[in-house]
Parts: C-alpha cells; sequence; structure tokens
C-alpha cells in the first residue's frame, strides 16, 4: 500500500495569503500529515502553527512523548523581533502563540495497515471508506465545536494532554484532516447528506477555493481560514 | 444573520465610549479602594483600551493593525474627545495611532503578582460641572453616522455610555434611539448602559425582565439599551453572570468589578483578524 496525499487550503473572505493562520504537512513515504490551526487571538499565530505542523511531520508525538515533543517545538520557534521601545514589547513576549494540532501516523507496512492520531483542540480527522465515515476525532457532532477549544501554547509549561484514537486502513480508503471551520461544516451537512464525504474527497485545487467561498458566503461556512488535507490509500 | 461579520483591516469595527465627567463623578467609587468614580473610570477605560490594542497585534514585530477604531467622548464642564496628548481633539482615531499614542505610561498593581507593571494612558479623571449626556449622544451620532458611511459592512458599532447620575439637558431615551437607529448590513448599532454607583455589592447586571428592577431610573436605562448579541451572552455567561437571551446591555449600580465585566462583555467583538 501507498499513500497519496494532497493538501488545499484558503484564508478567510476579503484575507491575503500572508494573513493565513492554519498551516499543514504531510510526507507521503513516512505516511505523515498533520493540520494546525493557529488562534487569531494569539501572536504570530500562524508561524506557530506552521511549526507544529512541520514538528509532526518531522517527528511524530504520541499521548506519551506529547510533552517532551512540544518543548522541542517550542526551542524551535523563532522568536518575533520586538522594538523594546515600545509598551507591548514585553506584554507580547509573556503572552505567547497558540494553535490546535491534529497529527497522524499512517502504518502501511509491517502488518495490518492502520493509523494512529493525536489531537489537541478542534482540527479533525475522518476516516472515510466507499463514501461512508467510519470515524470521526475528536470532535464527532456539530454542536460539539466551541470557542474556547484546547491549544498547544509557545509558552514554557504544562502542554495540554493529547486525545488519542486509531483505526484499521483498507485499500481505497480516504483520510481527510481539516481544520474547524470545515470540519463543522463537514459534520454538519453529513447529518442529511452523506454524500458529503464523496464531495470532499472530490475537490481538487481548482475548486476548492471557489467551494469555500461560496459555502461562505451562503452562510454554512464559517468565514475563517479552511484547510483540506486529503490522503487516499492506494494499492 | 446579524453581528456575526469578522473583524480585519477591510472592515474595523468602531467602539465608543462615553464618559461622565460632571462634577458628582468626583465623590467615592464603590468598591474602588478609596478611588473617586472619575478617577476608576478612567482606569477602567484605559485597561480596556490597552487590551484594544493588544488584540489588534498579531505579529509584534509589525505592531498594532487597523482592527478597530476607537472614541472616547466626555461629557461634563464640555463635551468632546477625552483623549489626551497627541490625539486631544480627536473624536475617532485608530487602533495604530491608539498603540503608538498614549498620553503617559503610569504603575499599576500588577495584575498577575507581586509588584506594579507599566501600562499606557490614554484619558485622564476629570470631575466638574453638569451632565450634558444628549449632546454626547449627538456627538457620537454625527461621528459614527459617517463611520457607518465609509464602514457600512463591517461589525456594527458599539456604544458604552458611562455615568452616575442623570443627564441635565434633556430626556436621553430620544438621542440612544436615533443611536440605535445606526446601523450596518451586519446589524444595529450596539447601544450599553453603565449607571455607576457609590456603594458596593448591589449591582444589577444586564437583566431581561423590566418588571424587577428598582426604580425609573434603572427603567429608562433598560429602554436605552440594547439586547446583549448571542456571543456576548455567552461571553457574560461564561464570566459567571446569570443573563439570558433577552438581557439588556446595561448595569444598574454598578461597583468597581461590575463596571469592568461589562466593559469586558460590551467591548467584546466576533472574531478578529
Amino acid at each position: 500500500m501507498r499513500l497519496v496525499a494532497r493538501a488545499y487550503a484558503t484564508p478567510k473572505l476579503g484575507a491575503c495569503w500572508s494573513d493565513l493562520e492554519d498551516a499543514c504537512a504531510y510526507d507521503e513515504p513516512r505516511g505523515r500529515l498533520a493540520v494546525a490551526d493557529g488562534a487569531s487571538s494569539s501572536y504570530q499565530a500562524g508561524p506557530w502553527a506552521q511549526r507544529l505542523a512541520a514538528g509532526y511531520v518531522e517527528e511524530p508525538a504520541t499521548a506519551t512523548t506529547f510533552g517532551a515533543w512540544v518543548e522541542v517545538q517550542r526551542r524551535a520557534f523563532p522568536r518575533a523581533t520586538v522594538d523594546p521601545t515600545k509598551w507591548w514589547a514585553e506584554e507580547v513576549a509573556l503572552r505567547g502563540s497558540y494553535a490546535t494540532l491534529l497529527g497522524v501516523q499512517l502504518t502501511l507496512e509491517d502488518g495490518p495497515a492502520r493509523w494512529d492520531a493525536v489531537a489537541v483542540g478542534d482540527s479533525c480527522l475522518f476516516h472515510v471508506r466507499a463514501g461512508r465515515l467510519l470515524c470521526s476525532f475528536p470532535v464527532e457532532h456539530p454542536g460539539d465545536f466551541t470557542m474556547t477549544p484546547p491549544l498547544v501554547g509557545s509558552r514554557d509549561g504544562e502542554a495540554p494532554g493529547p486525545m488519542v484514537a486509531s483505526g484499521a486502513i483498507e485499500v481505497g480508503d480516504q483520510i481527510l484532516v481539516m481544520s474547524d471551520a470545515l470540519a463543522h461544516w463537514s459534520l454538519s451537512v453529513a447529518r442529511t447528506r452523506e454524500e458529503v464525504w464523496a464531495f470532499l474527497g472530490g475537490l481538487r485545487s481548482d475548486t476548492f477555493g471557489p467551494f469555500a467561498d461560496d459555502a461562505r458566503l451562503r452562510g454554512g461556512l464559517d468565514d475563517d481560514d479552511v484547510t483540506l488535507l486529503r490522503c487516499v490509500v492506494r494499492p | 444573520m446579524t453581528y456575526e461579520k469578522r473583524i480585519d483591516r477591510t472592515h474595523p469595527g468602531c467602539i465608543v465610549f462615553l464618559v461622565d465627567q460632571s462634577g458628582s463623578m468626583g465623590g467615592p467609587m464603590g468598591g474602588g479602594g478609596g478611588r473617586t468614580k472619575a478617577d476608576a473610570v478612567a482606569g477602567v477605560i484605559n485597561s480596556v483600551l490597552y487590551e484594544l490594542v493588544l488584540r489588534c497585534i498579531k505579529d509584534p514585530s509589525e505592531g498594532p493593525r487597523h482592527y478597530y477604531d476607537v472614541g472616547v467622548i466626555g461629557y461634563g464642564p464640555a463635551v468632546g474627545s477625552a483623549f489626551g496628548g497627541e490625539l486631544g481633539g480627536r473624536v475617532l482615531v485608530s487602533s495604530i495611532e491608539l498603540g503608538n499614542n498614549p498620553l503617559a505610561m503610569v504603575e499599576v498593581p500588577n495584575p498577575g503578582g507581586d509588584g506594579t507593571a507599566k501600562r499606557p494612558q490614554w484619558i485622564s479623571a476629570q470631575a466638574a460641572g453638569a451632565t450634558p449626556m444628549c449632546k454626547a449622544m449627538d456627538l457620537a451620532g454625527a461621528t459614527i453616522a459617517d463611520w457607518i458611511a465609509d464602514h457600512p459592512d463591517s461589525f456594527p458599532p458599539i456604544v458604552i455610555n458611562i455615568s452616575d447620575g442623570e443627564s441635565t439637558d434633556g430626556d436621553p431615551q430620544p438621542w440612544s434611539d436615533r443611536l440605535r437607529q445606526l446601523a450596518t448590513s451586519d446589524g444595529e448599532l450596539l447601544m450599553f448602559n453603565v449607571n455607576i454607583s457609590q456603594a458596593e455589592g448591589e449591582s444589577v447586571f444586564c437583566p431581561s425582565n423590566p418588571e424587577l428592577l428598582p426604580n425609573t431610573a434603572a427603567t429608562l436605562l433598560f429602554n436605552m439599551s440594547s439586547t446583549l448579541p448571542e456571543y456576548m451572552v455567552g461571553l457574560a455567561q461564561s464570566a459567571g453572570h446569570s443573563v439570558d437571551a433577552g438581557s439588556r446591555g446595561f448595569a444598574f449600580n454598578a461597583d468597581f468589578a461590575a463596571v469592568a465585566s461589562f466593559l469586558r462583555v460590551g467591548t467584546s467583538t466576533v472574531q478578529v483578524g
């Protein structure tokens, strides 16, 4: 088996790409996927999300290694240069950056194929087989999204414990990883239209942006950064 | 759907404080640790402005972004901008200008622990003269009408009126009604009122039932105030306040803690940036 991954993202309506605070990273040969969503209320949210996603793909975290893994990311995160004469310089240094993280390690060789995921916050994984949802992690219902999800912070201190999940993989399965706005939309639509999973599986680079813009303007998709990382298990 | 517009540089928000600076504000503030009402209110507003500017900083090397236009209109011996220093005389300033032009840096008790911390100050306490609340609302209305013409699709403006007494230049209800008729495509202007008290601990916070209010002054404030949008109800509830979907944005007999809590909820907006 092998993994084929594609990533799509679009910033908030009217925002530019440099404002994007979602991040994703993947490594097909090593079966690693990650999406992180920077908290808009924090500083350098986008760069911190990029650090977490890239860090997971470099070295995946597990429940037992998560605390030490976060420390590695904090040390690797370059601090912004702030003019010390500005009154906000000290406060900014104290407050830090925050993001969600969802990382997936797929094991396609050496025994039964499987995925293992860690999550802090509400970026989500959906495991889809033949157009049907097998597993939604860590959020299962659209009403379970909140304004204050758990976050991984860049400042010193104990990291939140991640949630973990795993599942068995077959050829043809799709793993969809996405930030909260699209995850919320997908779970909401899926309550009445299960074909949403096949629809998401068919999006391409030239149709993703127009789909997101249209869904936002119709009111179903929150006006937030939107990221979809889709991978298909091939023979 | 209303009160959902994301605040960004293309669609900034607008927050205007109307601050009573009449002579009675020289009296003691309930729960204010010996400070006058004028001093305590200036302190809370400076603290809110500080948080507002920090909310506008995404990249610390860039500084605050233009996510808000902010005004503080004082009413007492005169009606006009309460900003001092470089911003003196300006009714509305951007969050960039606000961040770059504090009136002074002052030592305040460190909110995170021992000692003191340096914090920016934009307005200073004043207490003299009468209470020309209607004239202040008139100035706010004219200023905000111009702002809406430039930002028709922004999150609706928020106006917070803070006073310890009754208007001395007429009935404020028609003026607040006019303010509340101003609207962007995302909803009507949010008009909130805070009546501050010399006593501690008897505050009425965002009630939804006018029949339970203690007197006609409280009923007037109820009628002058907008219903809290859904997201503010959630914020107030998470701060421990007993509010519901019909709660109006006003506090009556508010002591220092109630004023600070009210302003945290009342100046919140949906997602920023």
